[in-house]
């Protein structure tokens, strides 16, 4: 607009410049008055100006800020990645398989990474290590205590089957290596095979169920959590495990999950599905008590680890062992100490070990005495096999065997006070089902286990 | 197996065998203790024939502390049994459970009964 008004005065002082001095003064005037209208502006944008500079100054702050926010953000989102990581390697989806036993877990890492941590390991002579962690909080720094904390569970289960002494040397070990904040709760179990028995540390964890339609038990112990305290005082307990017994180990993620009402999953509502589906396999109870959760934390996104382990005593392989010796009756107790040792300690107790000893008694002095006629050149063989539902022991001479049928009843009134057959006799009250072969130099004998039908 | 003892699992060690007898009147009372198979059956009945050879008339046998009898210790007290029918026979006293069991399916029960004491036993005659 000034413009405009300026080139116009132009154009007028082209045409009458020299002819109206008037109209000199008048543009005169004119100019003067656009100059200080110019000045007038000038000194309204300088303002503005400055505004616009500091205007652009935060521009570039926030951009610089969110940026970095960004970059942060993928830093954490990066660490997370790399926590997620780690917590995969230290759960590995698989575990492998162990004889005697079957289990299922079900593993379910939170988006902010908690410090759940599961294994089940083969520790040999026939022992088997069940370990269930949570390591307090989230992201990178648990996954770090879960780093300490792992390894010193792979340290120390080597050689080492008390997990008591296990969780003391744990204890020690995160507390050194870790923050004083820093913490776990910590169940583990050395279940021994061959016993069925398992011994156990609970490190202030949630306590692992062990159930059956006629058993409900919660595994505790004396102790505190594991990393915090220079003396835990662990106590160590022990449990038989049954066949029917199903062994339940979840960590806090699961009972402590919110539904939409506001409600905990909680204790009581677990234990109450427990007793109602503890008869399924292991990997039927986890995905059922899964389906459980879900039903009632509904949408809601949960904020810890969650983990679920279930396990049951699975058949194992026969055991099976051959012993062979001379027909000298003083041998016996070799026989006897190797097979009863072994049904004792599957906790045979006592009425069925007594009626094993004596069947087994009167099967070997028969071959030594009758079959093989006390000739010490001829072998008594015994071989054995036992499963997790009966013993069967196999007793065979080197004679010419006899007729089982042949031989009177003698607890006919009228055979009572005849020499000979109570022997057998006794084997066939005290064995589930005894069988001669063709020849009768060998007779095989059932022993159910107690706990078999 | 080469198993490391992890757990404790030892079958109970057999109570040894110890037997000892005196006279009272006619009668002897032979008192056993602990597991009595093959060998110990033996030793038990050497004791108690040589009880009948000194004139015992009656054997009452105190199996109070016995754990554990097989077929030969039953073949021993029926051979005794049988040499004294006549004069009074063998008689048990104090039977463990277990071992009672074993005289019920035997049906030896019946014949040397299964009594509550030395005493009752003495009386029985």
């Amino acid at each position: 607009m000034t413009r405009e008004r300026h080139s116009g005065v132009s154009h007028a002082s082209g045409e009458d410049a020299v002819s109206a001095p008037e109209d000199v003064r008048i543009l005169q005037a004119e100019l003067k008055e656009a100059r200080s209208e110019i000045a007038r502006l000038r000194a309204l944008l300088a303002p503005l100006q400055e505004e616009l500079k500091g205007l652009q100054a935060t521009r570039q702050e926030v951009e610089r800020l969110s940026h970095e926010l960004e970059q942060q953000t993928g830093r954490i989102e990066q660490q997370l990645a790399v926590a997620r990581q780690f917590q995969s390697l230290f759960n590995p989806p698989a575990l492998p398989e162990i004889e005697g036993v079957s289990f299922a877990i079900r593993y379910e890492p939170c988006r902010l990474v908690g410090g759940d941590l599961y294994d089940i390991f083969d520790m040999g002579n026939s022992c088997v290590g069940i370990l269930v962690a949570d390591v307090a909080g989230h992201g990178l720094a648990t996954t770090l205590v879960t780093a300490v904390a792992r390894m010193a569970f792979d340290t120390f289960r080597q050689n080492e089957y008390s997990p008591r002494v296990i969780m003391e040397k744990v204890n020690t070990q995160v507390m050194r290596h870790t923050l004083s904040n820093q913490f776990l709760t910590a169940f583990l179990g050395v279940l021994d095979l061959e016993t069925s028995r398992m011994k156990y540390v609970n490190a202030a964890h949630p306590r692992p169920v062990v159930c059956a339609p006629d058993r409900f038990e919660l595994l505790d112990t004396e102790g505190l959590c594991c990393g915090m305290f220079e003396e835990p005082r662990y106590g160590e307990k022990e449990i038989v495990l049954r066949p029917t017994d199903r062994l339940i180990l979840f960590t806090r993620g699961l009972i402590d999950s919110f539904g939409p009402d506001c409600q905990p999953y909680g204790e009581a509502r677990l234990h109450a599905f427990l007793k109602a589906h503890c008869d399924a396999p292991p990997a039927e109870i986890v995905k059922l008590v899964m389906e459980d959760f879900r039903g009632h934390i509904g949408q809601t996104e949960p904020t810890e680890d969650i983990t679920i382990l279930a396990l049951s005593l699975a058949p194992r392989r026969a055991f099976e062992d051959r012993i062979v010796i001379p027909s000298e009756p003083q041998l016996l107790h070799r026989i006897e100490n190797r097979i009863l040792s072994r049904l004792e300690a599957l906790n045979y107790g006592e009425r069925a070990l007594f009626g094993v000893r004596l069947a087994l008694e009167e099967a070997v002095i028969n071959a030594i005495k009758h079959g093989n006629k006390m000739d010490k050149a001829k072998k008594v063989t015994v071989t054995y096999s036992i499963t997790d539902k009966e013993c069967v022991i196999s007793v065979e001479d080197e004679g010419e065997g006899f007729d089982p049928s042949a031989v009177p009843d003698p607890t006919d009134d009228a055979n009572l006070e005849l020499p000979h057959g109570r022997g057998l006799v006794l084997m066939r009250a005290y064995m589930d089902e005894v069988s001669y072969n063709e020849k009768g130099n060998r007779v095989v004998m059932r022993k159910k286990a107690p706990w078999a039908d | 197996m080469g198993r490391l003892t992890v757990f404790e699992a030892k079958v109970k060690p057999q109570t040894p065998f110890t037997v000892r007898s005196e006279m009272r009147g006619d009668a002897a009372i032979v008192t056993a203790s602990g597991h009595i198979a093959e060998m110990e059956a033996e030793r038990l009945g050497k004791e108690i024939n040589q009880r009948i050879e000194e004139g015992a008339r009656v054997i009452v046998l105190d199996l109070g502390d016995v754990t554990f009898v097989t077929s030969a210790c039953l073949g021993v007290l029926m051979g005794a049994h049988k040499r004294l029918r006549d004069s009074g026979g063998l008689r048990v006293a104090r039977p463990q459970p277990l071992v009672r069991q074993i005289l019920e399916i035997t049906k030896l029960i019946r014949l040397f009964g299964a009594y509550d004491s030395v005493e009752d036993a003495l009386q029985a005659r």
